[in-house]
This record gives structure tokens, sequence and C-alpha cells, in this order.
């Protein structure tokens, strides 16, 4: 196990973060705020900041400080850090490490996920906005809209807070999607918004349904904070036809 | 409303000199209503296409992202709406002065 010095606030409040090989290596217990990166790797040294180190070295960590983390930790001097990420500089890029934060009773992994099969992380729930049915599953965020013969059919679901996307370079939501209709004109979108009403300043879509697809949008122009959400559209089919959607929402996370 | 994309899939008005940007229809209407520099100041991954980052992240259409600050596109387009607003405000007033002229004449 190697222990990396960290100075986020310039000097003084120091933050020492402990490299382990593996997750067992974990000890049961630790301090509050004992902060861990996961790597068999060597390690050089530690840095916690906002922006990424400019000259780093191999082996380099970097624990990514800023936006909502859901493990944050207190530091003396009335320092409050709020880890969303860490890395390791292989020499030519940072290499995304798994890192986890002791709350006082637990180990929690910091994670840039918003959503992952059915637990809610960065964000406490969805909204829907507009459509039929928003329900929350076991595993799954369920979307449907019954819309009937002839009519159009759309819904759209949000995430209750804006989330701070400063540094953050994409997002990405994975999803299954059926539709009654296969008719052309039917999509889902990922939307990135500056609200949730359809002010829409970004978006990923994909026309085609099936299961398993990931829809990235590139963010990196963007600062602060911004709404993220789903919108399902189905165009008016004939009037013998339904053009009802059905959406599942396995996952949607961030990415340095 | 037709758009054209350059090699990197930045939005543009109108076709170059040369012809080479590849036409794109906004049929969702993203841009509807919006000016040249807000469009231009986008990507489009058209459906079916696939762009790379400098960072090697791959983004497959349809993808529309700003590859410029927003709050400036979004400040750019009100300024540009309020010059059309001011343009019909005096096409308004002269059509008004037109029209009393016209009625004295009659």
């Amino acid at each position: 196990m190697a222990i990396l010095n960290c100075f986020p606030a310039g000097g003084g409040a120091k933050l020492n973060v402990k490299a382990y090989s593996a997750v067992g290596g974990l000890p049961a217990s630790d301090k509050a705020g004992a902060a861990a990166v996961i790597t068999a790797l060597p390690v050089g040294s530690g840095f916690a900041s906002a922006a990424a180190p400019a000259s780093p070295a191999s082996g380099d960590v970097w624990i990514w400080l800023g936006g909502t983390s859901l493990a944050p930790i207190h530091l003396s001097g009335g320092v409050t850090l709020h880890p969303r990420a860490a890395y390791r500089y292989s020499g030519s890029a940072w290499v995304l490490l798994p890192c986890y934060v002791y709350t006082g009773s637990a180990w929690v992994e910091v994670t840039l996920s918003l959503y992952d099969n059915g637990a809610f992380i960065l964000e406490p729930g969805v909204e829907l906005i507009l459509g039929d049915t928003l329900t929350l599953q076991a595993v799954r965020i369920y979307m449907f809209d019954s819309a009937g013969r002839g009519e159009t059919s759309f819904i759209r679901v949000y995430f209750a807070n804006s989330i701070d996307l400063t540094n953050v370079t994409t997002v990405k939501m994975i999803l299954d999607w059926a539709t009654a209709n296969t008719s052309s004109g039917h999509y889902v979108k990922l939307e990135i918004g500056s609200n949730k009403t359809g002010t829409v300043v970004a978006s990923a879509q994909a026309g085609t349904p099936g299961t398993g697809i990931t829809l990235s949008v590139n963010v990196s122009a963007l600062d602060g904070s911004y709404y993220i959400g789903a919108y399902v559209y189905g165009p008016p089919a004939g009037s013998d036809s339904y053009p009802s959607n059905t959406v599942y929402i396995q996952k949607v996370y961030l990415e340095k | 409303m037709l758009y054209y994309l350059d090699d990197q899939r930045m939005a543009h008005v109108r076709q170059n000199e040369a012809g080479t940007l590849a036409p794109w229809g906004d049929t969702a209407g993203f841009f509807a209503g919006k000016c040249q520099a807000f469009v231009e100041g986008y990507r489009v991954v058209p459906d079916g296409q696939t762009w790379t980052r400098e960072d090697g992240a791959a983004f497959s259409g349809l993808m529309i992202a700003p590859a410029a600050d927003p709050n400036l596109l979004f400040a750019g387009q009100a300024e540009a709406d309020g010059e059309t607003i001011a343009e019909l405000d005096a096409a308004v007033v002269e059509l008004t002065y037109q029209y009393i002229l016209l009625e004295y004449e009659v």
C-alpha cells in the first residue's frame, strides 16, 4: 500500500490517499474521510484539484474535485472536498481508477454515475415532464407513452436537479427501446438542456429500436449546470396503428 | 432546412466555393430560426456517421452539440433576434406611412 499526500487547498490541509492493489485490500474500517484508490501499478505523486495537473509524471494520481460527490471529505480548517473521480497518469493519458472514501461506517465508491441499474447515485430521482408513464423499477427506469391510433407519441423524463458539467467531456445513457410501430421517424434522445422543458443545448439520438443502446453526447464546450434527460418521439402513424414507445433506462453517467 | 458540414462535422449555413461540404437536412428543426453564428457554433454528426474527438472518444450520429460556449451562442442569437425585431418594426412603420399616404391620395 502506498500513501499519496495531497494538498488540495495549496498547503495546510492535507489529504492522504492510500493506493491498494485490489478492492479486497481495503481495511474493514478507517478514519472518516479516508480516501483510497485501487491500482496494481506503481504510483507517483498525488494531486487533488479541480483541474488536472499540467505536467504530470507517469504514475501520478489525480483526485478530480468539484461538482457533487457521494462522499464529501471534511478536512481540518473547514475545507470540504468533493471527489468525483480518480485517475492515474499512464505517461500519455489520465486513466480512470476505482476510488473509495470511508464515510465513517463504510467504504463508498466515488463515481460519476447519475443512475446505475436501479440506484440513483449522484441524483435523487427523475421527473416525468411529458407523456403517460414513468415507473422506477428494480433495476431500470421505465418510460411509456400509450398514444392512440393516429396520435403522436412523446415522453420526456429528466433528472430532478441540474448537474455541474464543468470539466465533464461526455454524458452517456444506456437504454433499451421498443416501439409498437416500426415506421420511420421514431427516435429516442439523450438531451442536455438549460431547463427541463425542452430548451435543448445538446443531444444524441438513435432512430432504431434495440437493446443496450448507448447514446453519447460531447459536452466538452459546456461549463456550469445543465439538466439531463431522455426524450422519445413517435410520429403519428396511420389511423390503424399505434406509435407507442417503451424505453428502459439502465445507466446514465459522466466521463471526464 | 439544409445545412452543410465540414470534415470536422462543424455546421455551416452555406456551401463553400469548392462545394466540398456535406449537406445535412435539419428535419427536426433544431436550428430553425437560428442565426448564422449560432448554427456555425455547433457540431452535427449525422445519423449513421461517427466523429472522433481529439482524445479518441467516438460519437455516433445523430449528435448535435455545441463546439463553443452555448451561453455565448444564445447571447448572439438574442442579439440577432433583437436586430430582426428592430428591422420588422421599421418595416411596419414604413408600410403604415405608405398606407396613410395612399389613403390621402384616395
